[in-house]
C-alpha cells in the first residue's frame, strides 16, 4: 500500500511512503510505522482519537475520510492532506 | 447577574444626542448578549418600511458575557442593521480588539441611529462618548484613518472605521476594525450603513473591568483548557484558515470559476503551506486568542507593488482565487489588502468579480465597459484593478459594488442564470453540492448564503458534538438527518454568537458545548444547562427568521441559485451531488416547527417565549 503526501508533510515524508502488508492492517498501526519526525508533525500518539488526529491531518482513500481503526488493504492508495477544518 | 455592565449606549446622530440605557436581568437571561440583543433591537426598532440607507435604520454593535473574560477566542462582537445589500437582516461577527476595548469603556453595546450633518466619528471611553469631526479623514482608507484617529485619542485605541467604499455606500462595503491587527465586519454591506449616517468611525478604549461571579473558578478552568486548545489547534494556527485549500479542492468543496468547474491543480499555489513558506512574516491573533490563525504577510515588490499587512483568509482564497481561477498569490494578497483599506467584503468582492468574468466571457460586458481591462479568468491584474474600481466606485466598479444580484438585473439577458447568491448575499467558499447541510444553511440563514450560521461543513466531515445529540460526523449527501443536524447547529452557533466565542474553538473539539455552558455559569453566577442555552440559541435563530418573515421572506426565497441545483461537479475523487432542496427544506421546516411555507408558527413562537 502507498501513502501519497501533500504539503507540508511532503517536506518530512517525501512524496510517497509505501508498506508491504500481507493482510489488512488498521490505519493506526500503519501510522505507527511512520518516521518519528512525521509522527511528531501529525501529532500522533497511541491514545489519540479520530477527531483529535483530524485537527492535524486527514487520510483519504478513493471515497472517504479514513478513521484510525479502518482496515487498509495492500492495494490501497491513501492521500495525506492538511485538514479541512473550517474557514 | 454578573458579566455585564448592563448598559447600552444610544447615539442619535441627527440630534447629536447620547444616552445610556440600563438592561435588566430578564432581557439578558432571554437573549444573553451579542446577536441575541442585536436582533431583539433590530426587530423592535425597525419596520418593513425602514430604508437600510436611511437615518431610521439602526447600526448596533453588541458584546456578550464572554467578552473581556478569560474565555479563549472571545474578543469578538456582533454588528447588526438592516442590510443595504439584501434588504433583510444584516449581521456580521468580527474579532480583533475592538470588543474588549469597548466593553472596558463601560458598555455592553451601542446603537446608532439618525444621520450626522457632516462626517463624524465617535470617541467612546470611560468618561463618556464624544461626537467629533471626521472631515480630515474623509476619503482616506481605513489604515490611514485609524492612524489619524489614534493620534486624536490614544494609540492604544481600536477603531471601527470605514474606508471609501463605505463612505460612498457600496452595498458590499464592510467595516474594518483596526487595532494592532485588522479584522472586518465584512458581510451584508454594514459599512454602507455607517456611510449613510456620515459616521466614519467608532473609536474606543477603556480599562474598566466587568465583575464576574467566579473569576477564580474560570481562571482555574483555563489552566487545563488553554494548553489543550493550543495543542489541538496547533496545525490550524500554523497554516491558518487557508491550510485547508488543497483538501477542500480535492473534496469538491472549493469554489471554482464562478462555481462551474470541478478540479483545479493550481489550488496548491494559493494554499496555506505555500503562503507559510513564501510570504508569511508572522502569525497574528485577536486579543486573548491562543489559536492565532491570522497571517501577517510581506511582499517586498512585484507587479502589484509591496504588501505588508494582513494576509488572505480561506474564504478570500476561495472567492478571489478559486472563483476567478487566479493562482497568483501576490495578486490575491494585494486585492485582499485593498479590501481592508477601502472597506470591502472580500467574499462579495471576489464573487462579483468572478460573476463579471463570466459576463465578460459571454459578451454581456466588454472592454468598453471595463475601461479596457480584459476581465479574463485567471487574470491577477484584472482582480486587482477591479477591486480598486469597486472600492473607489469608479466606472463599472460602481455597479459591481452593488453586489451580484443587482449587477445581474442591470445586465439583463441571461445574467441571472449565473448570478450566485441567496437572498442577495454572495456565498462563502463552501460548495452546497458537497455538503448538503451547507445547502440548507445557505438557504435558511437569515442573512443569505452564509456558511457561519450553521458552520456545519466540518460536522459533515470530521466533527461531532455529543452534547447536541450529534454523536458522529454526519454522512454527506444524505437527506436523512440533515435537517435536524443543520437546525441544531444553527441554534448552537447562535448561542456562540450571543456569548460570544469564535467558531474556530470547535476545531478538533478544542472547546465543547459543556465547556461553554460551564464558563457562562462561572461568569454570570447563573446555573443553566445545555438544553436551556440551546433554547436561547433557537429563540435567537427564530427571531431572526421572524424579522425576515415581516419583510416577506418565505420558502420561495430559501432555494439556491440554478447552478447549484442543476449543474454537478465531476472529476477524479469528486463525490458531489445536487442537493434536493425541496425535500431538504420540507424536512427542515418540519423539524423547526415552521409552516410548509417556512414561517415560524404561533405555537413555535409561544414555545420559545417570543
Amino acid at each position: 500500500m502507498r501513502f501519497l503526501f501533500s504539503d507540508p508533510f511532503i517536506k518530512v515524508a517525501g512524496k510517497e511512503l509505501g508498506f508491504s502488508i500481507s493482510s489488512p492492517v488498521a490505519l493506526r498501526t500503519l501510522i505507527g510505522r511512520f518516521p518519528a519526525d512525521l509522527i511528531e508533525m501529525i501529532h500522533h500518539d497511541p491514545s489519540v482519537s479520530d477527531v483529535e488526529l483530524w485537527a492535524h491531518v486527514m487520510f483519504f482513500n478513493k471515497t472517504r475520510l479514513l478513521r484510525l481503526d479502518d482496515m487498509i488493504d495492500n492495494d490501497e492508495t491513501i492521500k495525506v492532506l492538511l485538514p479541512a477544518t473550517g474557514g | 447577574m454578573l458579566g455585564y455592565h448592563k448598559k447600552i449606549l444610544r447615539v442619535d446622530l441627527t440630534e447629536r444626542k447620547v444616552e445610556v440605557r440600563d438592561m435588566d436581568d430578564a432581557l439578558l437571561e432571554k437573549y444573553v448578549g451579542g446577536v441575541g440583543l442585536g436582533v431583539r433591537l433590530l426587530y423592535d426598532e425597525t419596520t418593513s418600511d425602514t430604508d437600510p440607507l436611511g437615518p431610521e435604520n439602526i447600526l448596533a454593535a453588541m458584546t456578550g458575557p464572554f467578552t473581556d473574560s478569560r474565555v479563549p477566542s472571545s474578543s469578538r462582537h456582533h454588528v447588526m442593521g438592516r442590510s443595504p445589500l439584501t434588504g433583510i437582516l444584516g449581521e456580521s461577527n468580527v474579532g480583533g480588539s475592538w470588543a474588549v476595548h469597548f466593553k472596558k469603556s463601560g458598555y455592553d453595546g451601542i446603537v446608532v441611529t439618525g444621520k450626522a450633518d457632516g462626517p463624524v466619528y465617535l470617541w467612546i471611553h470611560e468618561g463618556g462618548v464624544e461626537i467629533r469631526n471626521a472631515r480630515p479623514i474623509v476619503g482616506k482608507d481605513s489604515i490611514e484613518s485609524a492612524e489619524w484617529l489614534k493620534g486624536q485619542t490614544t494609540d492604544k485605541a481600536s477603531a471601527a472605521v470605514i474606508g471609501p467604499a463605505g463612505e460612498r455606500m457600496a452595498r458590499i462595503a464592510g467595516i474594518p476594525h483596526v487595532g494592532t491587527i485588522v479584522r472586518q465586519a465584512a458581510r451584508c454591506g454594514l459599512g454602507a450603513v455607517m456611510g449613510s449616517k456620515n459616521l466614519k468611525a467608532m473609536v474606543t478604549f477603556g480599562t474598566k473591568k466587568v465583575p464576574q461571579a467566579n473569576e477564580d473558578g474560570l481562571k482555574e478552568a483555563m489552566k487545563t483548557v488553554l494548553p489543550h486548545v493550543r495543542k489541538v489547534t496547533e496545525t490550524f494556527g500554523k497554516y491558518g484558515t487557508s491550510g485547508g485549500v488543497e483538501n477542500y479542492e480535492r473534496l469538491g468543496n472549493f469554489p471554482l470559476q464562478n462555481w462551474r468547474s470541478s478540479r483545479w491543480a493550481d489550488a496548491v499555489k494559493i494554499s496555506g503551506p505555500t503562503m507559510h513558506d513564501t510570504i508569511l512574516k508572522s502569525r497574528t491573533a485577536c486579543l486573548q486568542c491562543p489559536i492565532a490563525c491570522g497571517r501577517h504577510i510581506r511582499i517586498e515588490d512585484g507587479p502589484y507593488g509591496p504588501v505588508d499587512g494582513e494576509g488572505p483568509e480561506y474564504e478570500t482564497m476561495g472567492t478571489m482565487g478559486g472563483e476567478c481561477l487566479v493562482d497568483d498569490l501576490a495578486a490575491i494578497c494585494k486585492a485582499n489588502d485593498l479590501c481592508n483599506r477601502y472597506g470591502l467584503d472580500t467574499m462579495s468582492t471576489g464573487s462579483v468579480i468572478a460573476f463579471a468574468m463570466e459576463a465578460f466571457e459571454k459578451g454581456l460586458i466588454t472592454t468598453a465597459d471595463t475601461d479596457g481591462i480584459e476581465l479574463r479568468w485567471g487574470s491577477g491584474a484584472a482582480l486587482v484593478e477591479m477591486t480598486k474600481k469597486i472600492g473607489l466606485r469608479q466606472g463599472i466598479g460602481e455597479l459591481m459594488g452593488e453586489g451580484v444580484l443587482r449587477m445581474a438585473r442591470a445586465l439583463g439577458r441571461n445574467a441571472i442564470e449565473f448570478a450566485m447568491h441567496v437572498k442577495g448575499l454572495e456565498p462563502s467558499a463552501h460548495d452546497p453540492r458537497r455538503f448538503w447541510s451547507q445547502a440548507l444553511s445557505y438557504g435558511t440563514a437569515a442573512r443569505g448564503a452564509c456558511h457561519n450560521a450553521a458552520w456545519s461543513h466540518p460536522y459533515e466531515l470530521a466533527l461531532f458534538m455529543s452534547e447536541l445529540g450529534l454523536d458522529q460526523p454526519h454522512p454527506s449527501c444524505q437527506v436523512e438527518g440533515t435537517a435536524e443536524m443543520t437546525a441544531k447547529l444553527q441554534s448552537y452557533q447562535s448561542m456562540n454568537d450571543t456569548l460570544i466565542i469564535c467558531r474556530f474553538t470547535q476545531v478538533g473539539k478544542a472547546v465543547t458545548a459543556t465547556n461553554i455552558v460551564d464558563w457562562y455559569n462561572l461568569i454570570t453566577g447563573r446555573q443553566v444547562d445545555i438544553t436551556e442555552m440551546m433554547t436561547v440559541g433557537e429563540r435567537i435563530f427564530n427571531l431572526k427568521r421572524l424579522f425576515n418573515t415581516r419583510l416577506g421572506i418565505s420558502r420561495k426565497d430559501d432555494f439556491l441559485p440554478p447552478r447549484f441545483l442543476t449543474h454537478n461537479r465531476k472529476g477524479e475523487g469528486i463525490t458531489t451531488q445536487l442537493p434536493p432542496m425541496g425535500k431538504l427544506l420540507a424536512d427542515y421546516y418540519e423539524y423547526q416547527g415552521w409552516s410548509e411555507e417556512g414561517l415560524p408558527t404561533p405555537e413555535k413562537l409561544r414555545q420559545l417565549g417570543l
